[in-house]
């Protein structure tokens, strides 16, 4: 019984609970479930759920990140650029992840350093990364050599598809983390930052390195993403900003921070994705898709709030130790 | 001292800051300070004031409040605004004005229903709002608009009143009229404040905070409705998610205005200033004929610098 309660009252139960419905839903409407399907499932959606990694990550310390879909357009101009200059793909591909990174460490460096509100610094740097990408590639077009989408569509160690692995890292990464002191420093800093403060957390370190993961987790998601479409295009990653917080929050992360952790936005993010294909697949003409796919949503996020509703959650525990008697 | 006290007032970021974009652009490119442009700046900045009012009001009734849904609103009833056609040209005309203020406020509704209601947080619930927007206007246009302006309804921003156009007058007018009408002095502008300072304080003493803050979203509904025809009325014709630019600018206009994201302060004019600062960047970048790509990188880097002279938070040391 013990355990049961502890998944139910799991931050991230709700959005898993949507993730398993829809899937099912999807296997009804395909017919049936392959492991075909769920490669390029996992394939196309990698660097949605990365991203939703990226930005669960700043929610959590009672910050946010709407630029990580501009960083990932950069990313993919980068690479794309690199490769038509004769670069060999790995060496573009580990440039455009450092120039991620540099993103994410100007983000901290304003957001932790200079001390201004994250929404209205990620909203100012979404429009300059989002420039540099346009600035360097105007319009959508160039190629990528296919070796690259081959390597990204291949199993890494014989078994394991190589989205998965680049996930990994960062989900490795991640728990690392919270396994040292700074896990838990992270959780304070998102509660109460005074509190935390006067305590001795180093506030400012721990906001620079959130964003600095954040810009890794958009760098990687514009890995996934190039190697998937193996083409260029400068606003490929503009609808993911607001997508992976819809995803986080879907996930049971509180905005207002402290609340929750990255399952709830892989989980959030995997369940928006398969409601994407959902709508797609069920032969809808394309003019209802937007408006079904945007009220789903909505239904989910209102789903997910009240399922982390204290009160209710209280309810359900009362009827698991009526149970238990 | 009183002089320097006296300076040390909200505006005077934007106002300095508007002064010296103006010098700016008259050095880089002349002819910037002609009457014919400064009243195209105006006219410009007048619609993105009109959102920013609303976005103002939702951001002063406190909670974390925003409204990322403005752009999404105004892209609509700048689709549907245009549709309606009853009898003449002006009668039209004069029912798109209510029309596409009760189709934004609809909205607003909906979003203060799901903010206060449902305790979705505003950011999200807004966002997912202009999700829905959007996909309503794609369902009903079927993705593709054709929408006429009426000659009546573009007018707006052709008639002239003097040396200025029509438009950025009745703004003007009518943001100083509110702004101390409706904000400073009513009932309903003191509750607002005072529920975004202060729930509980504001509960207490008999103000239902609730329906304060739910009738501040519809609020910036029905501006944002108003400021969609406007900008359709300016544009001429109309495109899906056309004013979609306009959620963030409207929030950046109002923080540039000196108004704090934490709610329970705040000003109409700031943010009509806001909207200058941002139109001038945005009209300079264009006057120099860069790429798009350049400009948006350094609108970037501009609105970077403001926030990090104009809006940093307090030493978290005290």
């Amino acid at each position: 019984m013990n355990k049961v309660k502890k998944v139910v009252t799991w931050s991230a139960f709700p959005s898993l609970l949507l993730f398993i419905v829809f899937l099912a839903i999807n296997g009804a409407i395909t017919g049936g479930l392959s492991l075909s399907f769920f490669q390029s499932f996992i394939a196309t959606n990698a660097a949605a759920i990365c991203v939703a990694i990226g930005v669960t990550a700043t929610i959590l310390v009672a910050g946010t990140d709407i630029s990580l879909g501009s960083i990932v357009s950069l990313v993919n101009v980068i690479i794309v650029t690199l490769c038509e200059k004769g670069y060999s793909v790995v060496a573009a591909a580990l440039i455009a992840l450092g120039c991620a990174v540099l993103c994410g460490m100007i983000n901290g460096f304003i957001i932790g350093v200079m001390r201004v509100n994250p929404l209205l610094t990620t909203f100012a740097t979404s429009t300059a990364f989002a420039g540099i990408a346009l600035w360097i590639l105007p319009y959508p077009g160039g190629s990528i050599d296919f070796s690259f989408a081959d390597w990204y569509s291949s199993n890494l160690f014989g078994f394991i598809p190589t989205p998965i692995v680049l996930i990994l890292i960062l989900v490795l990464i991640w728990v690392l983390v919270m396994k040292l002191p700074a896990g838990l420093h992270l959780f304070a800093l998102g509660k109460d930052v005074k509190k935390a403060y006067a305590s001795g957390v180093n506030v400012v370190a721990l906001r620079f390195f959130v964003h600095t993961f954040a810009g890794l987790a958009a760098g990687i998601a514009g890995i996934c993403i190039s190697a998937n479409t193996c083409a260029g295009s400068p606003s490929i990653g503009a609808s993911m900003s607001m997508n992976s917080i819809a995803a986080a929050v879907i996930g049971g992360v509180s905005l207002n921070g402290g609340t929750g952790n990255i399952w709830g936005g892989i989980f959030g993010a995997a369940f928006l994705s398969i409601l994407i294909s959902i709508v797609v697949s069920a032969n809808l003409s394309s003019f209802v898709q937007s408006f079904i796919q945007g009220l789903i949503l909505l239904i989910g996020v209102v789903f997910s709030i009240i399922a982390a509703d204290k009160e209710l959650k209280a309810k359900i525990t009362g009827v698991f130790k009526g149970g238990a008697k | 001292m009183e002089k320097i006290k006296k300076l040390n007032n909200p505006y005077l970021p934007a106002i300095v800051g508007s002064i010296l974009l103006m010098i700016l652009g008259q050095v880089l490119s002349s002819g910037f300070l002609s009457m014919n442009n400064i009243s195209s700046i105006l006219m410009t900045a007048s619609i993105l004031t009109m959102a920013s009012i609303g976005q103002a009001a939702v951001i002063i009734s406190g909670d974390s409040g925003l409204d990322m849904s403005i752009g999404a609103i105004m892209s609509m009833t700048a689709l549907f605004g245009p549709m309606v056609a009853v009898g003449s040209g002006a009668l039209s005309f004069a029912l798109m004005v209510p029309a596409t203020i009760l189709m934004g406020a609809v909205v607003g509704l909906l979003n203060g229903i799901g903010v206060q209601v449902l305790k979705v947080v505003p950011l999200v619930m807004t966002l997912i709002m202009s999700s829905v927007v959007n996909g309503f206007s794609i369902l009903v246009t079927k993705g593709q608009p054709s929408v006429t302006v009426s000659p009546e309804l573009q007018s707006i921003s052709r008639t002239l009143v003097g040396p200025l156009r029509i438009l950025p007058t009745v703004i003007i007018i009518l943001l100083v009229v509110l702004e101390v009408l409706f904000l400073r002095r009513s009932r309903y502008g003191r509750s607002l404040f005072l529920a975004g300072n202060n729930r509980n304080a504001a509960n207490l003493c008999g103000i239902n905070s609730r329906l304060v803050i739910i009738l501040a979203y519809v609020f910036a509904g029905a501006t944002a409705g108003l400021a969609g025809l406007m900008l359709v009325g300016y544009a001429g014709t109309a495109q899906m998610n056309m004013a979609s630019s306009y959620t963030m600018l409207s929030v950046a206009a109002v923080v540039i205005g000196g108004t704090k994201l934490t709610g329970g302060k705040g000003t109409f004019i700031g943010g009509a200033l806001g909207s200058l600062v941002l139109i001038l960047i945005t009209n300079i970048l264009q006057a120099l004929n860069m790429a798009a790509g350049l400009r948006s990188l350094i609108q970037g880097i501009i609105l970077i610098a403001i926030l990090m002279v104009n809006s940093r938070a307090p030493k978290l040391r005290q």
